[in-house]
């Protein structure tokens, strides 16, 4: 009996020990056998993953907290291939949807390549569609439970929800803000040049499958959000005007920029064409060149006799002119064998320099420069900052042109045109900062979109900064009591009744490929500012081509005074009379 | 004379203690099994929870996104103009404005998005980084 016993407990042991061996065996053979490598692949990619965890873009905000750019829930929509049922259906489905080709979406499925799992039919697609999606999947599923014959199905549809860019406005401000493409990169205006602040760091982490491995992720801080200058209603009611200005002068293309000429902040920046955000797309269709998407910073052209506040500006400075001096027009002036006329070709005898600036003399103008002398003339346009981009913080500023003595291109001439605004190129926004030094005292101010910044739980204001004093105090008052005086002595469109403005007008023939000017289309340009005694708001527009009027006293002066009348409203800026009472105690 | 007699304990007092051991043994193991288990599936549990709460995390911010765009866009400019003007409202004109004196009001300041936590920051550029050469010499006099 018990040896009996102890045969068979040594034939369990045996068994037992000869499975065990088996098993060693297999898995010796599994280790050096061929397909050991794809094991271990598999092994390791069960084991985790890697993800890159991307930050939301940082917010863009006006300067009363509204919203330019946010962000929203977009879906990645695509096919688990082993879990399609029916390909035919899917694709019906999803290109009534989705507005995409049936058969498009039958060939991706069919060529998807071999061992492959997933394939993506579609991104970015709105929430709406992809709801609209899952009802329909939910409801074939519903009816597919109920019934036993086999019909359409959307198994085998997957949806990935995440964040894309969202531009509430659509188009007001869209020049200055820019956008970002599917791959997260910002394209022109804040949304470029900020484009490292707002994106943040992405951050790679290892997610393990297994849940005993799990790790918090780690803190992946947000992008920067960005408050801007500008002013939300002031912008819209800008670009309205502009639309409208187009329209009625018949221009080809305009631009509009409010400023603060104290402090450099850009209130409004209008320009034309412009892009729905939402739909960017449509950047081929609008655009012929990337300088046409923000023309008051990417776009130099020959402003004008907008000008002849500068030359105006550096001769008092330098002492070579007063307001009083005057000077005895004959309707031309000869330099380097060339002949200098007026706008009208006429001579306006004797003027004293608010008479040159009220009456925009070209020949008084040009003897000026002369008065001057080169190096002079040259050393306060390079003090004004032309020739160089003002460091505005957009994206793609152009420089604009100014030649200067011992360029091969500049001629003797060139002193006396670039003096009423010819043969020099400038943009908008030059313009705007070099003219800030004669409405802010002398103090020239960097124009700037950026107010402050939230990041890590803080927000940072930025000050403004100063861009040099080309002129002394007392030049820039002079000049702006000159320039407000020749705007109410010929009874400019420009004016606002009950505000005290000063600026002046800019009408400058195009200069053709063919080096001469165009005798039909001008560009109109205005500049101004106000109130003279404490400005509040800067103004410049640039109308290209107008056609029922080619001067700027007919087209951008009248812009002008429309512009300023909604800044003033907006601005709750109080007519001079209140001002004065106000400040005298009453 | 005397004799030592080894105490020999019962063979089945011998066998019982060897069961005992192995018993203890086998109830040792089962308490560091069920304890290794307790603690892997507690592990597990709070890894799972982490995960989902990882996952509330990212849909709960992706609902405050959406939600912030949603009321961006019934506050858009648009919006609001197609509204007032539904209700009424237009611009104000000049003769229709009237102008107060509040003290101590300074005029609309820029949004504040963060109260507590605002800094300005110094000038990125130093006025020495600004002086000409004049301007040094200026200053030196």
């Amino acid at each position: 009996m018990r040896r009996e016993f102890t045969w068979r407990s040594l034939s369990l042991a045996g068994i037992f020990a000869m499975i065990g061996v088996l098993i060693i065996v297999q898995m010796t053979r599994i280790q050096i056998s061929s397909e050991a490598a794809d094991f271990r692949d598999q092994a390791v990619r069960y084991k985790g993953w890697m993800e890159t965890v991307y930050p939301a873009r940082g917010e863009i905000y006006d300067r009363n907290g509204k919203l330019f750019a946010g962000n929203q829930s977009v879906y990645e929509i695509g096919v688990t291939l082993d879990d399609v049922e029916n390909p035919q259906s899917l694709a019906v489905i999803l290109s009534t949807v989705l507005d995409i080709e049936s058969t498009e979406v039958l060939n991706k499925i069919s060529n998807a390549g071999e061992g492959q799992v997933y394939l993506r039919i579609a991104d970015y697609v709105p929430a709406a569609q992809a709801e609209e999606l899952i009802r329909i999947k939910s409801e074939i599923e519903e009816e597919n439970k109920n019934s036993t014959q086999s019909g359409d199905s959307l198994a085998g549809l997957n949806f990935r929800e995440h964040l894309a860019r969202s531009y509430p406005e659509d188009m007001i401000a869209s020049n200055v803000i820019g956008f970002v493409n599917q791959s997260g990169r910002g394209y022109f205006g804040i949304e470029e040049k900020y484009n490292d602040l707002l994106a943040g760091n992405a951050v790679q982490v290892w997610v393990p499958a297994d849940p005993n491995r799990v790790e918090e992720i780690p803190h992946v801080p947000d992008g920067t959000t960005l408050i801007l200058t500008l002013d939300r209603e002031l912008q819209a009611s800008t670009e309205r005007i502009l639309d409208q200005s187009l329209y009625n002068y018949g221009a080809e293309s305009g631009t509009i920029i409010v400023m603060d000429p104290q402090n450099g902040e850009i209130l409004a920046m209008a320009s034309t064409p412009r892009l729905n955000l939402s739909n960017y797309s449509q950047y081929d269709d609008i655009f012929d060149s990337a300088s046409e998407f923000n023309r008051a910073i990417n776009m130099p052209y020959e402003p004008g006799s907008v000008m002849k506040i500068l030359t105006m500006a550096a001769a008092l400075d330098l002492g070579a002119v007063t307001p009083q001096t005057s000077y005895t027009d004959v309707g031309y002036f000869p330099i380097g064998g060339a002949t200098i006329r007026n706008w009208d070709e006429d001579a306006w005898g004797i003027q004293d320099m608010t008479g040159c600036l009220q009456h925009s003399l070209n020949v008084c103008l040009a003897w000026i420069a002369v008065e001057m002398g080169t190096d002079n003339f040259y050393g306060y346009m390079a003090k004004f900052g032309f020739g160089h981009p003002t460091g505005i913080d957009l994206s793609g500023e152009a420089g604009g042109r100014l030649k200067i003595p011992g360029d091969a291109d500049w001629y003797p001439v060139d002193l006396a045109t670039n003096s009423f605004g010819q043969g020099i190129t400038a943009t908008p926004i030059q313009m705007m900062m070099a003219t800030s030094a004669v409405a802010n005292s002398g103090v020239m101010v960097t124009p700037h979109l950026l107010y402050g910044m939230v990041r890590d739980g803080k927000q940072y204001d930025f000050p403004p900064q100063n861009a040099g004093n080309p002129i002394s105090k007392e030049t820039a008052q002079t000049l702006s009591e000159m320039l407000a005086n020749s705007l109410a002595l010929e009874e400019s469109e420009a004016l606002v009744p009950n505000y005290r403005l000063a600026g002046k007008t800019g009408t400058a023939q195009i200069p053709t490929e063919y080096g001469w000017y165009a005798s039909e289309e001008t560009n109109t340009s205005f500049i101004g500012w106000g109130p003279v005694d404490d400005p509040q708001f800067m103004i410049y527009v640039w109308l290209e081509k107008p056609t029922t009027s080619i001067w700027a006293s007919k087209t951008a002066a009248p812009v002008f005074a429309e512009v300023a009348e909604e800044t003033i409203r907006l601005l709750d800026i109080p007519p001079d009379y209140i001002r004065q009472q106000y400040a005298s105690g009453q | 004379m005397t004799t030592n007699r080894p105490i020999l304990q019962a063979p089945w007092r011998t066998q019982r203690q060897r069961v005992g051991a192995i018993l203890l043994g086998v109830v040792m193991a089962i308490m560091v099994a069920a304890l290794y288990l307790s603690v892997a599936s507690q592990s597990t549990l709070i890894g799972r929870e982490v995960q989902t709460l990882e996952r509330e995390i990212s849909l709960a911010k992706q609902e405050n996104a959406n939600l912030k765009t949603e009321l961006a866009r019934l506050l858009s400019y648009h919006a609001v103009e197609t509204r007032g003007d539904g209700l009424g409202f237009y611009p104000a004109t000049e003769e229709e404005t009237h102008y107060l004196l509040v003290p101590g009001y300074s005029g609309r300041e820029a949004v504040v998005l963060l109260e507590d936590n605002k800094e300005v920051i110094s000038s990125s550029l130093p006025y020495e980084y600004s002086l000409s050469l004049f301007d040094w010499f200026e200053n030196l006099r």
